[in-house]
């Protein structure tokens, strides 16, 4: 099981990042060491070849995204149960008269998680305020909290209905790890929502939270990328969306093309990946010394 | 304009900490550890407003007497007092560090020892045979407990025959799982690129307050 190192450790951790910049910045004034150059790049191994796969993915995510704007078909993204099931789950918080709870601890704002979870929040806000029921969003960092209200304020305006937002709606907790698991499992005992979404990044939390969350009867929509915590969630949440599932929420809720070219491009990455692991197998059993494809990749 | 300056300022900042990380020269004008300093230092502001923020809040409910008015008094008492002391004595100081590994360690770690009971609920849960995936799961989940257990190796000995119950455990846990948790690890990667490429191309704008 993955646990997130506890706060004493992550003090001294601190310290030595302090004493890490010091030292950079002392070096970089005087006996700064000579940093290799590979022409105009830095000499680090697999700086060229992350530069091509970036410039690569980059390229076909622009070309698809164009297609889409240009109103070019695009493939369907295949049906996630999971995200099918948000709108059955509000419902469900509608028809119980008890609130919907959407949680994220780990993710700031320049996290790429915050940003799939914007997706589906923007997405539960507006079916809750359409359906007039309660949401309850825990944040556990303090700018992403106030980047959630301005997206749930969006979300109910854009349903017309800005005065569904209460003060309460998103309520931030600092995101120290078993502080905040505490202060959620608290609340869903307290607030008994009829569902819960855990979206993001989980550590350890995620056991208590899910089973908790079962043990009110309430329905679970889990999605991390954490493979350690995946089994948890699994387990005990009612649908669980797994690694890039994750990701790819806000493309497949919002049913925006452009967003779904996006999905393609990914999709076609993953088959290239697919082809050098393929490719890179058969080598490897022709000429076990040559180790040619890693080779071929270390640049 | 108000959502096409900060999708620019987005696109600019990405591509300057991307170039910065691997271009030569960029990477010698350390712009990726100066934009870093930029952020921390905003960090720290925000530290402070949320300070202000808190004497605020809870400032007010304790004029108003509100129901956990009790609590806010507390809050703001332990939040003053503690960095009180710690600026005083440093935080090298016996005294201060105790007061943290005396209260909040243990609480920290109760909370965390939970967990096994949750885990016996859920493992419960999982352990159900409904479907034939479920079965297998199951099956392989039972052996590699077993296998790591010593009546592991007093039911098949890991002299024997394929490692013994052991053996096919580890082959179970470094082969199967090991190949699948790589493929879910490159879809991962591959889906995160693709998210930050939506921000980046200000494609994903619902940050920004917009779909």
């Amino acid at each position: 099981m993955v646990g997130e190192p506890m706060c004493p450790i992550r003090f001294l951790e601190a310290k030595v990042e302090v004493k890490w910049s010091v030292y950079y910045l002392l070096s970089a004034a005087s006996t700064a060491p000579a940093v290799p150059k590979l022409g105009i790049f830095v000499g680090v191994e697999g700086a060229i070849s992350g530069l091509i796969t970036s410039v690569l993915l980059t390229a076909m995510t622009w070309y698809f995204v164009t297609a889409a704007r240009k109103g070019r078909p695009m493939p369907a993204i295949r049906k996630l149960p999971g995200l099918d099931a948000i709108t059955e789950a509000v419902g469900r918080a509608t028809e119980m008269g008890r609130p919907v709870l959407l949680a994220n601890r780990t993710a700031g704002v320049g996290n790429v998680h915050s940003f799939a979870l914007w997706g589906y929040m923007g997405y539960v806000a507006g079916l809750c305020a359409r359906y007039e029921t309660e949401l309850i969003n825990i944040a556990g960092d303090y700018l992403a909290a106030a980047v959630n209200e301005d997206v749930i304020k969006q979300a109910y305006l854009e349903v017309g209905r800005p005065e569904a937002f209460k003060a309460d709606t998103v309520r931030y907790i600092p995101g120290d790890q078993w502080a905040w698991t505490s202060a959620v499992a608290g609340m869903l005992k307290r607030d008994k929502p009829a569902t819960a979404m855990w979206i993001g990044y989980f550590y350890a939390e995620s056991m208590t939270l899910a089973e908790v969350g079962a043990q009110i009867g309430a329905i679970q929509i889990a999605a991390t990328t954490n493979t350690a915590q995946l089994p948890f969630f699994i387990a005990s949440c009612d649908y669980t969306l797994i690694g890039e599932e994750e990701y790819a929420g806000s493309a497949y809720l919002s049913k925006e093309p452009m967003l779904t070219g996006t999905i393609v491009a990914e999709d076609i990455g993953k088959f290239l990946v697919f082809l050098v692991v393929i490719l890179g197998t058969v080598a490897q059993i022709m000429s076990p010394k040559a180790n040619w494809m890693m080779k071929a990749l270390k640049f | 304009m108000r959502r096409q300056v900060p999708v620019i300022l987005t696109t600019i900042a990405a591509l300057v900490v991307f170039l910065g990380l691997i271009l030569f020269k960029l990477d010698q004008l350390q712009v990726v550890s100066k934009i870093d300093r930029m952020r921390q230092f905003m960090t720290a502001v925000m530290m402070f407003i949320g300070m202000v923020n808190l004497f605020r809040v809870h400032g007010a409910a304790i004029r108003r007497r509100e129901r956990t008015w009790v609590f806010s008094v507390w809050l703001l008492a332990v939040m003053v007092l503690y960095a009180a002391f710690g600026m005083a004595v440093g935080n090298k100081n016996q005294t201060y560090r105790w007061l943290y590994d005396a209260l909040v360690v243990p609480i920290n770690g109760t909370m965390f020892a939970l967990v096994a009971f949750y885990i016996t609920s859920a493992s419960f849960k999982a352990f159900r045979a409904k479907t034939g995936e479920a079965a297998l799961m199951m099956v392989c989940a039972v052996w590699v407990m077993i296998a790591n257990v010593p009546i592991g190796d007093f039911l098949w000995p890991s002299t024997g025959w394929l490692g013994g119950m052991a053996g096919v455990g580890s082959w179970i846990v470094n082969v199967p799982n090991s190949a699948v948790s790589r493929a879910v690890g490159v879809g991962i990667f591959l889906g995160g690129f693709a998210t930050n490429l939506r921000v980046f191309l200000g494609i994903e704008r619902r940050h920004l307050g917009s779909v």
